[in-house]
């Protein structure tokens, strides 16, 4: 059973332009178990059994550490882009460590875009890293 | 493209609701229809990687992996929303070989056939099925 999210606020007070390029965070450990693993290997509510862990922990696992690192969801983003690169394979049940970093911050004209990395860990290894570009609106006074 | 065979997923409420159980993210853009009604996207929105388990699952299919393969990379971009009850599917359009990678260009859309999602997967030559 994946670790629980109850005591992290689900919105944030913190807002995306409070954060800073090299700002970092964790590592939170994220207890992977089997019966999630099966769950994300296709449509989700689908279970399928496997040994190793699908492309669809590591999207879920992300959101859940950045949910705990900025104590809650900032309200008003949107999620514009994903990267996941796998280096080496993730059991389907297992303790997996993972840091994210604030690692691009711009403002454009659709908005102000921050771009978060993550490392995730497992046994002391790293095993895949991930990164997302999350859009916030602009805020009266922006350019 | 050969081999790679479309995935299509029917997105619901439950759905919605399990990934929002997994994740953690209740965000109520996600839950609530009358929050959402305030917002630009005017109705509730799947989680964008509820859409993206097209891609997954039909990359698993076609490298007959039950994990994930070390050396894959998967580099997404979310082109619209996912709204209750659409069907998305993932076809790969393009695949290029260099270097020791193959490149696949993939399309996710929805049953208007509105783009949802884009992606570009990289694999290992050596990886991919070699009826290729």
């Amino acid at each position: 059973m994946l670790s629980d999210l109850s005591n992290v606020p689900l919105f944030s007070e913190r807002s995306y332009d409070e954060l800073s390029v090299g700002d970092r965070w964790g590592p939170f450990v994220e207890s992977l178990d089997q019966a999630t693993s099966d769950e994300l290997r296709g449509a989700i509510g689908c279970s399928s059994p496997g040994a190793g862990a699908p492309l669809g922990v590591l999207p879920l696992l992300t959101l859940r550490v950045l949910r705990r690192a900025l104590d809650g969801i900032i309200p008003g983003g949107v999620l514009a882009r994903q990267t996941f690169s796998v280096f080496a394979a993730i059991p389907a049940a297992a303790d997996v460590e993972v840091t994210v970093a604030v690692t691009g911050q711009q403002r454009r004209p659709s908005g102000f875009y921050t771009t978060f990395a993550f490392t995730l860990s497992c046994e002391g290894s790293v095993r895949a890293m991930a990164e997302w570009m999350i859009i916030a609106p602009q805020t009266e006074g922006d350019g | 493209m050969s081999g790679f065979a479309d995935v299509t997923h029917r997105i619901g409420r439950a759905e919605i609701d399990r990934y929002a159980e997994l994740s953690g993210d209740n965000n109520p853009l996600h839950m609530d229809p009358e929050y959402a009604a305030r917002t630009p996207f005017k109705t509730v929105i799947a989680h964008g990687p509820i859409g993206l388990q097209t891609v997954f699952e039909a990359l698993s299919n076609w490298l007959g992996a039950d994990g994930v393969p070390p050396g894959v990379r998967v580099d997404v971009s979310y082109r619209g929303p996912v709204h209750i009850d659409d069907q998305v599917t993932c076809h790969a359009e393009h695949v290029s070989d260099h270097a020791g990678d193959l490149t696949l260009s993939v399309r996710g859309t929805n049953q208007r056939g509105g783009e949802v999602l884009q992606a570009v997967v990289l694999v290992p030559r050596h990886l991919a099925p070699r009826e290729r």
